[in-house]
């Protein structure tokens, strides 16, 4: 057996189709959301998720037979693959992650400069980066920039903080 | 629709007065375009907040060069490290890299930067001219059709893009259905808003695009600790002798720059079809009518003319749609939707009449920018591989805070930088399991728009669904839609038969392997 029918098949047989439907449980789940919570308005408001919502559900159908076919058939497992699987990337991306909704929750007290660089901080310890002075100069250099382009320069009305209350009015703007 | 020749005059000024932006736009994009997994989008999308802030023109002006010099820009890893910086140039990597181990790396350069600047530069032109008659074709369409060209566009980009036809279709469907949550237009009541008061309007495009693009890449981008192997970057110290070579080369297949930038051009104006099939097609079109086919992938120049020139031509094709009937092209003239959106800019057939200036200026923007561009990149090629070797841990914390501040500037909303993040792990799992983000992101946008057009045909209907197929515009347009939906299920069937015959066959056990 040639090497790339050879591959093609273990692939086939080792495919994680349990992976292969979280879209479509997730797309399923928001339809019907949809469809039960618009059940009792007229009929022109809810004609459109009505629609597509069908249609939708026709086709998630389709690829959840294609799975069971595939799963009687023996060429694939309900396995999430890569998603599942526990790496020191998936950590670190769930790390990031927890940063980030920290990031979001304190941004209205921190501010946009000082929040910037701390998450630019965090962000970068995280990935590994372990220099004083890159982790400095990085962070430091994005926020500033930040701050002085859109803050500054165009005025954008990101959400202020210590750095901003300080400096702004100092440098001729309001906020 | 007749010429203005004061209208052309005026906007050929304006064009040339947006110079200062035009430069540092072609330089971002030439090194966005080098990064591989970097794209003209998500780059739009981090500067988002700078755009929003420009006047409409300057925006446009922006965008379309920093867009255009991508296209260029990813050809630089594809010679120089056998990867591409962006979709469109995966089949430079064919012959460009045997150019570079041959020690002809600054030739496959100069030939790509001549193939993609003459290509793009040709087809804007071409564009501008052609841009009339197609506005023309997008008044024929009313509210019935317009349901149709939106599923046909849907189901195009789904079916193309994505590996598997069936998981892009039900990604498209998805980002449809999300376009669907807020306030209905003729009542105003809340539909799938989950409470919160922020998503009555429907839901926010920018926190969408940031999420399923960016977030979702980089992401992905962890994974690698630099994006291209520092080992593999080839010394590409340039000798003027090369570049002239590459310049003869270029002048020697210039028919076939202008050839295969207008097959660029065709796909492009097809919805979904971008700059990856482009280039492909070309390149197989430019071995098709060769002399010496076999030369192909052996370091052969037309196999860097043909893709290149070809993925240029797609930039002004994938706007076409955009401006004639609203339906973005791809995914960075999506971006450029929002924008145009921001700016209260209504895209379609009447553009051309209501804001000329617009809907041509892009066009000579991009003109333009090729010029620019043409006269920058040879003396920076020697600099531009270097960008690949920024290490991720750098690059990701940036890219991520970057575009969650992005997502705050277009609404000021808290809400909208979490909705990001939502999108962004969406679009990590699509990823991830194939299924596309284009589709989805495609999906919300046209998600408003195709429940107006859909409501105003239901309602001349009386509520029956069946004046979707009363129309014969509309029908052929049905019928497009079920081929295209038949013709890659019936492709991927044959080639399951294939594989099972192959597996079956007793020869396959000790026949060669297939190249």
């Amino acid at each position: 057996m040639s090497q790339k029918v050879a591959q093609s098949l273990r692939q086939r047989r080792n495919a994680q189709l349990g992976a292969d439907l979280i879209i479509p449980v997730l797309a399923a789940g928001f339809t019907l959301y949809y469809l039960i919570s618009s059940s009792n308005l007229v009929w022109e408001a809810r004609a459109n998720g009505t629609v597509v919502g069908v249609v939708l559900l026709a086709l998630i159908a389709i690829q959840v037979a294609r799975v069971v076919l595939r799963l009687r058939g023996g060429t694939g497992s309900l396995g999430f693959g890569d998603l599942g699987r526990w790496t020191p990337a998936q950590g670190q991306r769930l790390a990031l992650i927890g940063v980030l909704i920290l990031f979001i929750a304190a941004i209205p007290w921190l501010g946009t400069t000082l929040g910037l660089f701390l998450v630019m901080l965090a962000a970068m310890w995280i990935l590994g980066l372990r220099e004083p002075v890159t982790l400095f100069a990085v962070a430091g250099g994005v926020a500033a920039a930040v701050f002085l382009v859109f803050i500054v320069l165009l005025g954008a009305r990101f959400p202020p903080g210590p750095v901003e209350r300080v400096l702004v009015p100092l440098l001729g703007g309001g906020i | 629709m007749g010429w203005d020749s004061a209208l052309l005059l005026s906007l050929a000024v304006d064009a040339v007065m947006l110079t200062w932006v035009v430069v540092p736009a072609v330089l971002l994009g030439i090194l966005v375009g080098a990064i591989p997994g970097f794209s003209a989008q998500n780059t739009l999308i981090i500067l988002l907040p700078l755009t929003l802030a420009m006047d409409i023109n300057t925006a446009l002006a922006f965008m379309v060069s920093l867009y255009c010099a991508t296209h260029l820009g990813g050809g630089i890893p594809a010679i120089l490290v056998n990867m591409p910086g962006t979709g469109g140039a995966a089949a430079t990597t064919l012959d460009g890299y045997q150019m570079t181990l041959k020690g002809r790396a600054q030739q496959a350069l100069v030939l790509c930067f001549v193939a993609s600047t003459v290509g793009g530069l040709v087809t804007s032109i071409a564009t501008v001219a052609l841009l009339p008659f197609l506005a023309q074709v997008g008044m024929y369409l009313r509210s019935v059709e317009m349901v149709a060209v939106m599923v046909f566009g849907l189901v195009l980009i789904a079916a193309i893009a994505a590996d598997d036809p069936l998981k892009g279709i039900i990604a498209g469907f998805f980002g449809l259905m999300i376009g669907a949550i807020g306030t209905d237009h003729i009542y105003g009541t809340p539909r799938a808003a989950f409470g919160f008061l922020e998503l009555y309007d429907g839901v926010p495009l920018v926190p969408a695009l940031i999420g399923l693009f960016a977030i979702s890449e980089a992401f992905s981008m962890m994974e690698r600790s630099t994006i291209v192997p520092r080992s593999a970057v080839v010394d590409s110290r340039a000798h003027w002798a090369d570049t002239i070579e590459g310049l003869r080369l270029s002048l020697k297949y210039w028919w076939l720059t202008i050839w295969t930038s207008f097959v660029g051009l065709l796909i492009g104006v097809v919805p979904g079809a971008g700059a990856s099939i482009a280039s492909f097609v070309a390149y197989q079109q430019a071995r098709m009518f060769s002399k010496t086919p076999d030369e192909f992938g052996k370091g052969f120049a037309p196999g860097v003319v043909a893709p290149e020139s070809a993925n240029n031509g797609v930039t002004s094709g994938t706007l076409v749609p955009l401006m004639a009937i609203g339906v973005p092209g791809g995914s960075t003239a999506a971006v450029m939707m929002v924008v145009l959106q921001y700016h209260g800019i209504v895209l379609g057939p009447r553009l051309f009449i209501e804001s000329p200036d617009i809907a041509y200026g892009i066009f000579f923007s991009m003109t333009l920018s090729y010029i620019v561009m043409l006269f920058t990149i040879l003396p920076l090629a020697r600099y531009m591989s270097q960008v690949v070797l920024i290490p991720t841990r750098i690059l990701v914390p940036l890219i991520l805070s970057l575009t969650i501040v992005g997502a705050f500037a277009n609404r000021e909303y808290v809400f909208d930088m979490g909705l990001a993040l939502v999108f962004g792990v969406i679009g990590y799992i699509a990823r991830k399991t194939n299924y596309h983000v284009t589709a989805i992101l495609i999906g919300i946008i046209l998600g408003p728009l195709f429940e107006q057009y859909l409501l105003r045909s239901l309602r001349i209907g009386q509520g029956d669904l069946t004046i979707l197929f009363s129309s014969t515009t509309g029908n052929v347009l049905w019928a497009f839609v079920v081929l295209s939906v038949l013709l890659p299920w019936l492709r991927s069937r044959q080639q399951e038969r294939q594989r099972r015959i192959e597996r079956e066959t007793p020869s396959a056990l000790t026949g060669d392997q297939p190249r």
